[in-house]
Parts: structure tokens; sequence; C-alpha cells
């Protein structure tokens, strides 16, 4: 596989998002996947009859993980030593990825099978392994075509949902020794990478997959799939090497389903997912198989700092991806715009808080505050509220407030006085008129240009609510 | 890397305020979860009869359902099945099966790691979920791997074993002396939706999955 | 005029009518026609100084800014039984966040929070403050196909679909025809639609899409500003046809009063846009 190359991306949502508009490839993808997941959900939902009670139950799981996660983190890890699995720690991505390479190459690997992992992408895994000689082998279907075409995950739950089935065929036409064959169909498709990937599972040093959850009262990681790539990973190799982040805690394994019963509905619209599988260390005499080596990978980056801060909730995330699929700007310009491996609206919170880079404060700002991702968040994050906090914390540490800052604070100090705004607003209001004569609309305003460049702009009335309404009021007495 | 360690769980504590050394983990971890036990919300979906209803969800997953009245009826079940397939079947019996002591004869079984065409897999299920149509395998009954290497999968599954919800399963688990390395939630065969978004079944896993519900085991 | 007798006691209920700034600088008509509704079912409308309920700073990181407007508008409307407001998107930043914005330290918590409780989105007040129903609709739609957008923070601040649905048939015996996806995003957003021109540019363009598919002669909605977006981009993409889409809010129609010329519309049937 050759050398991971990730083109660099411009550092600004409206540069980029512009240019998203206009891909007709990633256009024709968003719009195939359009509201498929929504109106799954949705009757994925319907179909029990106490759905709300089940996120709220989700969410009291996750406040009471996080309550107590320190205690949580240390039964977990001890209950995967006695299991004969160990824990490393992590403070940041660099951490994170010296502690894997280091694993791997104490088992002398030279080839590793993944899973889906967001924490991996998040700590730039494949590339790092790459370089110290360890070869990354995608194994998730839409991992393994993002890997052949060097790209990141544009979804956290379908990470090649900006990709078209003709962008694949092509793909594996450059990668595959196909011959003859068209893979014209879905199933051709996946039948090609299945038996490409199958040999892969058999011979790999090492597996390293993600986590859903873990479970602290045993020690145990759980991992939802369908495609069932997971757990070939987790089973076959010597070693299985888990890269996860300290939020993923539940107590019990009670509350391990509070959590399934509302991650499999949210996310793709499965009351469960095809396979949901609890890993608690290594094999063990009485196992017929399983890695003799376990090893789990805790990521911090910045974690620990949220909590008992404003923006704790954030921490509640269970990765299904539902305020991603129904979040209208989302689906209007994609997941590579936020240029994070977390987009749509969890995205615009936690990559600030996470990565926190100049342009990222333009990812809270993209949004219209609609508020469809918080009425579907399984664990009810109120993801605009949170937003709206990190366009405080913006305006709070800007060096210098830019023009439409300062155009907001006059006109809210105009505000202030209504008296003075009503005799400027009628002021301006005469003005316009003088100007408009006839016309019921502009196709063109000055200083509103970014308004009429799309759309006409209704020329008002003669004069504001309030003056008319004294007329009115004086003419009745 | 023990530095990290405990800078995090430093930052942790800041927090939650807890105090804790490797011998007091234990006792608190007990403590806090007596305290927190809390009746667990399960989905309503009128589940009187937990056979019909693990049956309806199954089938809605994408697995087949079939009743036995008895296990000696599996091999037949089996040679009856395979009968209509055009490559040769190699079966792959969990070591939970092969106890049994079938009648096997005329059926090609192997111990070979299962290569694509024609292998389906023979296992006993632990535990079925009716919530979801669920069937659950450990790893020290049944090898893991061998649930997803096969083409097919033919789940066994004695009706005493079917309970209604997850946490009836938990109970079960608990109840077995230890954990096993992994534990197999299993519901239909794999599938994948990658591409545009289609729902494709037989991704990575088995194409194909069958449920043998047997009446007296 | 109307048969419904106010609830609370013999005394008239005293409305304060907060318009809003869009309809008290583009659309006045809006207001008068939330007034005169108010006035049909017997309240007594007031309509004191008034200018920006603070949504503006609150959406743009200055809570400062947003806390002084918001007393203002506290102090200026105190005095009455009830605030009415013909917008989801004003209403839910009063009735939603107000309280969040005073903390409970703040003495004027407790005053911000009971003055929250009497403020009604209009749809809401005539249904569930008032079950107003006039005795004859005013006017009548029955024969025209007309849809209805459901403007974000309404939906999903203050639960706001049924009660327009309901007015529309009481008041101009009308059931809305729904278009696709009517509970989705129009791309106004506050400052949204000019900071991400062109993302919004999309979502109007969906929503317009939406709307045309629906069938309708006609679109109401319960916020003027996603109307003028709406209404704007109608226009914009069908400058020449007389039979476009027609905008209005839905006080209008629920008035009675649709002699005005729908939003950005010249009263003539033929006219010229610039
Ligand atoms: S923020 Fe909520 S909806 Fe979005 S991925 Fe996380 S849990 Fe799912």
């Amino acid at each position: 596989m050759s050398q991971v190359q990730i083109q660099e991306t411009q550092p600004d949502f409206i540069i980029r998002s512009r240019a998203a508009l206009e891909d007709n490839h990633l256009q024709e993808a968003l719009e195939k996947a359009g509201s498929g997941f929504v109106y799954k959900r949705q009757a994925a939902t319907e179909r029990i009859g106490n759905f709300e009670q089940l996120r709220d139950q989700a969410r009291r799981v996750r406040a009471r993980a996080l309550q107590h996660l320190d205690l949580y983190l240390l039964h977990f890890e001890k209950k995967v030593q006695q299991a004969g699995g160990q824990v490393h720690w992590a403070e940041t991505p660099a951490q994170m990825r010296e502690l894997v390479i280091g694993l791997c190459q104490e088992q002398n690997a030279k080839t590793a099978t993944k899973g889906k992992s967001m924490v991996g992408e998040e700590v730039d895994l494949n590339e790092a392994l790459e370089a110290a000689g360890v070869e990354p082998q995608e194994t998730d279907l839409g991992e393994y075509v993002l890997q052949l075409a060097h790209e990141r995950p544009s979804h956290i739950v379908a990470p090649a949902l900006h990709k078209t089935k003709a962008q694949v065929q092509s793909l594996f036409r450059d990668n595959h020794a196909l011959g003859e064959r068209a893979l014209d169909e879905v199933a051709d498709i996946v039948n090609e990478a299945r038996a490409v990937i199958r040999d892969r599972f058999l011979q790999a040093d090492v597996g390293i997959t993600g986590a859903n959850m873990l479970i602290a009262e045993t020690g145990t990681a759980a991992i939802v799939t369908n495609e069932g790539n997971g757990d070939l990973t987790a089973t076959l190799p010597r070693t299985h090497i888990i890269t996860t982040s300290i939020d993923k805690i539940v107590p019990t394994w009670e509350d391990a389903s509070a959590i399934l019963r509302v991650l499999g509905r949210s996310a793709t619209g499965q009351d469960i997912t095809t396979y949901t599988s609890f890993f608690t260390g290594a094999r063990s005499q009485r196992d017929k198989d399983g890695p003799d080596q376990f090893h789990i990978v805790l990521l911090d980056n910045r974690r620990s700092e949220l909590l008992g801060s404003e923006y704790e909730e954030m921490l509640h995330c269970i990765r299904c991806g539902a305020c991603m699929n129904h979040c209208p700007v989302y689906q209007a310009v994609g997941g590579h715009s936020y240029n994070s491996v977390y987009p749509g609206p969890m995205g615009a919170v936690l990559t600030p808080l996470l990565r926190n880079e100049e342009q990222d404060n333009q990812l809270p700002n993209a949004s219209t505050f609609c508020g469809r991702c918080e009425s579907v968040c399984p664990v009810r994050i109120p993801l605009p509220g949170l937003m709206r906090k990190l366009r405080d914390r913006e305006q709070r540490e800007a060096k210098h407030a830019n023009a439409s800052t300062l155009a907001v604070k006059l006109f809210c100090r105009l505000s202030r006085h209504p008296a003075l705004y009503r005799k400027l607003t009628q002021f301006s209001l005469k003005l316009v008129s003088m100007v408009r004569g006839q016309k019921p609309r502009f196709k063109k305003l000055p200083l509103m240009s970014d308004w009429t460049q799309h759309r006409d702009f209704p020329a008002p009335d003669k004069g504001s609510f309030q003056s008319q309404w004294q007329q009115r009021q004086k003419g009745k007495k | 890397m023990t530095d990290s360690r405990s800078r995090i769980l430093d930052r942790i504590a800041r927090h939650t305020g807890g105090e804790y050394d490797a011998d007091s983990i234990e006792a608190s971890f007990q403590a806090l979860a007596q305290s927190q036990t809390v009746n667990s919300v399960q989905p309503e979906m009128g589940l009187t009869d937990p056979i019909a209803t693990f049956i309806e969800e199954a089938r809605r997953n994408g697995a087949r359902v079939a009743n036995l009245k008895s296990m000696d009826q599996v091999t037949q079940w089996l040679r009856d099945n395979a009968r209509h397939t055009s490559t040769e079947v190699r079966f792959h019996l969990a070591p939970n099966i092969i106890d049994r002591s079938l009648d096997w004869s005329g059926l090609n079984t192997t111990e070979q790691t299962p290569a694509a065409a024609g292998s389906w897999g023979v296992v006993q299920a632990h535990t079925g979920i009716a919530e979801t149509g669920t069937v659950m395998s450990l790893s020290n009954e049944c090898p893991s791997g061998l649930l997803f290497l096969v083409e097919r999968l033919v789940i066994v599954i004695a009706r005493k074993d079917i309970v209604g919800y997850q946490e009836d399963a938990w109970q079960r688990l608990r109840a077995c002396s230890a954990l096993p390395r992994t534990v197999n939630w299993i519901t239909g065969p794999s599938r994948t939706a990658d591409i545009e978004q289609q729902i494709q079944i037989g991704a990575h896993g088995p194409r194909e999955a069958d449920y043998l519900i047997i009446d007296s085991p | 005029m109307t048969e419904t007798p106010p609830k609370q006691s013999e005394r008239t209920l005293q409305v304060g009518l907060f318009v809003t700034c869009p309809v008290d600088l583009i659309r006045p008509s809006i207001g008068f026609a939330t007034a005169s509704l108010l006035e049909q079912a017997g309240c007594d409308v007031h309509a004191p100084p008034q200018s920006c309920c603070g949504q503006v700073a609150f959406n743009n990181g200055q809570p400062e800014e947003t806390r002084a407007l918001a007393w203002n508008i506290v102090e200026q409307f105190g005095e009455y039984d009830y605030v009415v407001i013909p917008s989801g998107s004003c209403g839910g930043t009063i009735k939603t966040h107000y309280p969040e914005l005073f903390n409970k330290q703040d003495e004027r918590h407790r005053a911000v929070v009971e003055f929250c409780e009497k403020v009604y989105e209009l749809t809401t007040f005539l249904t569930q403050v008032l079950d107003y129903s006039p005795a004859q609709a005013g006017v009548d739609l029955s024969s025209q196909t007309v849809t209805y957008h459901d403007s974000c923070a309404g939906l999903r601040e203050l639960g706001i679909k049924q009660q327009p649905r309901t007015l529309l048939k009481r008041c101009a015996n009308l059931d809305v025809t729904e278009m696709q996806e009517t509970d989705v995003c129009c791309g106004f957003g506050g400052t949204f639609c000019v900071k991400y021109s062109d993302v919004s540019n999309r979502m109007v363009g969906n929503k317009v899409n939406n709307i045309r598919q629906s069938g309708a002669s006609m679109v109401l909605g319960g916020d003027l500003s996603c109307l003028l977006n709406i209404a704007g981009k109608l226009q914009r993409l069908e400058p020449d046809n007389p039979n476009r889409v027609q905008v209005r809010h839905i006080a209008e129609v629920l008035a009675g009063e649709l002699n005005t010329p729908a939003i950005g519309e010249s009263s003539s049937p033929v006219e010229k846009g610039e």
C-alpha cells in the first residue's frame, strides 16, 4: 500500500463548503444518502412505545458514568488486568500513536488489520503505523474504500458516505486485479472487498479496533458492528489492541443495555446491529479462541478538562451520528467541509474543544441553530446551546472585533433605547421609501449583497409598525 | 507512561472529588453500584410471549427461523437444506454441537478453517434474547471466529434458553462461573450499507443465518 | 365579534404586543393583523415602545448585550397580563432563553422567570390560552392549496406544530397541504444567511423545491424572517411568473386581511421587480 497522502485542506469552512457545494460527485452521494437515515430512525423509534424514556435513561447512564469517572476507569483497569489484559493511558494523540506502535513492534508485527475506530482517526494512527513499518489494513468496507482513496471519513458511522458507487468501482479497478469483472452491482463490490480482505484477517499479526463502550463492572469492551470485520479483527490475530477514549465508560452491563437500546435505533434505525461483541481480556484456557495479548489504549486528549466545565455534556456523546444525519448544513456540504474526524453538529462542538485551532471557531458559527440535532440526540446533548457557548468563548477571546461583531454591538446599543431606535429606523425607512419608488422588492441592496446575491428582498412599507401604530392611536383618541 | 495515567486521573478527580487507592477500588465500586441500582427502562413492544417475539424480531432482522422437536432432528434438517445447494457443503461444528453425538452420516464435517464457498457453521447458542431476536454465544463454548468465517451460520437454540430482555441475558451470564473472553451477540446475517447507503446482506461475516429452535433439548 | 369570552375574569385581558424587529421595519401589516386578531378575540392590545429581543446578540457571542436588551423588554412589558409575539423565533428567545441568561444569583432572576410565563407566541396564545374560534371564518381558503413551513425555533423550542393548523381550519376553513420536510430549516438562521450565504442558499433552494412540489399556491409561516428568505428565493427563481407561490404570515390569513399584497409582491397582478 502506498504512502498515505492526505490532501492539505483550506483552513476555512466557508471556502471548503463552497467547494463542496460545487462538487458534483459529493452532491450526488449526499443526495443518495438523502433522508434515508432520517426515515429509518423514525420508523425504528416509532416501533416501540417509549423511546423518549429510553433516551432519558441513556442520558442518566452517561451522566452517572462521568460523575465517578475515575473510579470506573480504575475498576475497569483492574478487571482488565485480572482478565490477562493491559490498560495504557495516553494524554495526547502523539502518546497514543507511540503506545500503539510500541505494542506492534513488541510483537514484530508487519501487518495490522483494523476495525473502525474514530479515536484511531483522531490521532492519525494509520500514517504513524506506516511510518513505523507496520502496514495498516482497514477492513470495514467504508474505511477500506477510503484507504484506497487516501481520504478521511466524512461521517462517524458511514465513513465513505461522500463516495458514489461509480467512484468506488473505479477505485477497485485501479487497485484490484479485476480482469473482466465489472462490479456493476453493490453486491459485486462487497464480494470483491470480502475476498480481498478475508486473507488479511487470517494473516495479520495484530488486530486494532475501537470500542463503543467500556463496561467498568467487568473490564469489558463492547463493539457494535454490522459487517463482522470488527470481530474477525479482534479475534483472529495473536494480539488485539483497542484504541478508545476515557469517556466511553459505563458502570454496568445493564447500563450498556441502556446505551445499546438507543444507539442502533438512532444511528441506522436498527433496534440492534447485527453484531454486538463484548471482549474481556485475553484468551484464557477455557476459551476456544481469542488473542493471547489484549491491550486497551485510553486517550484523553483534553476530555478530562471538559469534566465539570460548561461543555461537560459533550462527553455524553455515544457517536451515533444522528445529529449529522438530521443536520441540513451537513446534508448540504458533507463531512469534509468540517475538516475534522468529527463533522456535523457534534463535531462543531467537539472539534473546537479537542483541537482548538483558529479555523475551528468557524464550526460552531456554521449553524442556523435549527435544533434538529438536539431533537434527535439520543442522550439529549444541547448541541446548539453548546455551540452558542463556543461563540461566546470566541468573542471573549477575540483579539479584535470584526465588522460583523461591531455591527451586532451597534445594533444592540441602539436597541437599548427604544425611542431613539424608533426615530432612527423611521428616518431610514423614509429614505428607503424615497429611493424605492414603486418597486415591490430589491434585487440588489448596498450592505446586503450576501443576501441579494441569491434572493430578492421585499421593499419595506412606508413607515415602521411603531410609527404607524402611534398614528393610529392618535386617530382613535 | 505511568505519569500520563496519574495526570489524567488527577484531572478527573478534580471534578469527581474521588480519592481511591488500589485496595479501596473494589469496595467503592460495589458500594456505588449498590446505591445506584435503578430499574431499567425496557422497550415497550408488547412482549408477552418471548418465543413469539424472538421469532418475529429475528425474522425482521434477516434470520430464518425453524422449529424442531428435538436435537436429533438437527442433522436431518441440515441434510434437507444442504440438498438445495449447488456447491458441496462442509460443516464446521462448534464443540458444544460435537458433544451432542448426533447422527452426522452423509454429512461432510471438518475442523479446518472455514473457507468461503460451501462452509456452514453449526453452533449452539447459550441464550436467545426476544427483545431483538438476538442469540448469544460464549467463547468458552464455541470459538468466536467460527461465527464469522462461515458462509452460512446455523444456530441451534433451546426453547428454554430464550429470555425476554437483555437484562435477563446478563443474569444468565452472571450465573456463569467466569466471564469468557468473548461474548458474541448475533442478530441475523452480516450486512453493510457503506456503498451509497444501500443495505447489502453478506459483508465479511455469514451471508445467511438460520436459527433452529429446539422444543426439548 | 368573538365567541370566546376572556377566561381569567370579567376584566378584559390586557395584552402587550411585541411585534419583533423585522415586522416593525419591513412588514408592519403583520403587526396590525396580529393586533386585530387579538382584538377580535376580546383583548385590549398595547404596543409600548420596543426594539430587539436580543436574539441577534444572543446567537453571536454577546451575552452582556442580550441581558441588557432582555431586561429592557421585561420592564417595558411587565405591566400586561400577557405578552404576545407573532414569531416563534423571538418568542423562543424570550421564553426559553431569558431565564438562563439571568442565573439564580441574579436578583432579577425571579422577575424574569415570572415574566416569561406570560409570554406567548401568537398561535399558541390563541389556541391554548384563549381557545379562539370565530363564529364565522373570516376568509374561506378551502378551495386553495396552501402549505405551511414550520419554523425551527417555534417547532422545537415552543412546540408549535398543531396550533397554526387548528387555527387555519377554524379561521379560514383550510386544511393545510403538507410539503416534504416541512420541519427542515429554510437556511435563514439570523447572521448565518449572510455569513454562510452559499450554504444558506442551498438550504432555501431545497425548501423552495419542497414548497413547489407540494403544488401549493401559497405558503404560510409564523416567522417573518424565514418568510423573507423563502419569498426572496421564490421571486429570484421565477421573476416573471405571475403565478409563483405567494408567501404570507399566518396572522394575516387568520385576521382575514388578504388585501395587503403578499410578501415582496405588488398589489397589481402584473408587476415588475427591479
Ligand atoms: S451528539 Fe448526540 S446525536 Fe450526535 S453523535 Fe453524539 S450522541 Fe449521536
